[in-house]
């Protein structure tokens, strides 16, 4: 008798402890976000059932930096929100790791960067595709 | 005399048939329906006493089953850590990455890479 209690308490255990895991696995629906929150990442919305669990948190917490960002910075995201999400996982860890290398610049170096991409953007494409190795992407 | 004697006795007396006064069985009838309700409470009292013994500092499931819970709940709470830590650090750089000054595309150009690098050195 007392075995079989301890059976079922076993199972109850597991069947709550499963369902939590599940859930938390998925991460929140859109509809569980807060006002703000979707307001924030509104062009997500109709992707936002597909995102796993550690990529929805991830966009939570760039909904919560947003409202301490600067204006300009805010309507930079909101640009390329769409973009980003569309990248490959292959894509985003390339531009993750080439932002990381060019922070890295000097200050006085890295306020250059902007003016150097407009420069870099004027070259034919012939040009360009010389510096590009070979079979690697060139951004039209 | 030991109990095995003892038995032994009341089995012998039993199978010789007692002749008992009216009032000798009613005792014996109440000593037995005491002692089966006694019996009834006893095994409603297992499921606290078990309980107790899960979690008590003594016994011998608390030996193994505390620790392994204790255990658990320690590697949940490190995993739980270790991943929020993770979200936050890639959202850190991924909103980095989005309000900055340079486009996305510059960051995916690996000729704009090469060609940075060569005008810088």
């Amino acid at each position: 008798m007392v075995k079989k209690i301890y059976r079922v308490i076993i199972l109850i255990g597991l069947c709550v402890a499963t369902s939590a895991w599940s859930a938390d696995r998925n991460g929140p629906t859109w509809s569980a976000l807060k006002k703000e929150q979707q307001s924030i990442l509104s062009s997500l919305e109709s992707e936002w059932g597909n995102f796993d669990a550690q990529r929805k948190a991830k966009w939570i917490s760039i909904a919560n930096q947003y409202p301490k960002m600067a204006k300009d910075e805010q309507e930079r995201i909101q640009r390329r929100m769409k973009t980003w999400a569309s990248l490959t996982p292959e894509q985003r860890q390339v531009a993750r790791e080439n932002y990381r290398d060019l922070s890295r610049l000097p200050q006085a170096e890295r306020h250059a960067v902007r003016q150097k991409w407009d420069e870099y953007r004027k070259l034919p494409e012939d040009e360009r595709r010389q510096f590009a190795p070979e079979g690697s992407a060139v951004r039209n | 005399m030991n109990e095995d004697h003892v038995g032994a006795r009341i089995r012998g007396l039993l199978n010789e048939g007692l002749t008992l006064d009216a009032t000798k069985i009613s005792q014996l009838r109440a000593a037995r329906e005491q002692a089966l309700e006694r019996q009834r409470q006893e095994s409603w009292v297992l499921i606290p006493v078990w309980a107790g013994r899960m979690f008590a500092p003594s016994g011998g499931a608390a030996r193994f089953l505390l620790p392994l819970v204790f255990g658990i709940l320690v590697l949940i709470a490190f995993q739980y850590l270790q991943t929020s830590q993770i979200v936050d650090e890639l959202g850190e750089l991924d909103a980095a990455v989005l309000k900055g000054d340079l486009p996305i595309d510059a960051y995916l150009d690996s000729g704009f890479q090469s060609w940075l690098r060569k005008s810088t050195e």
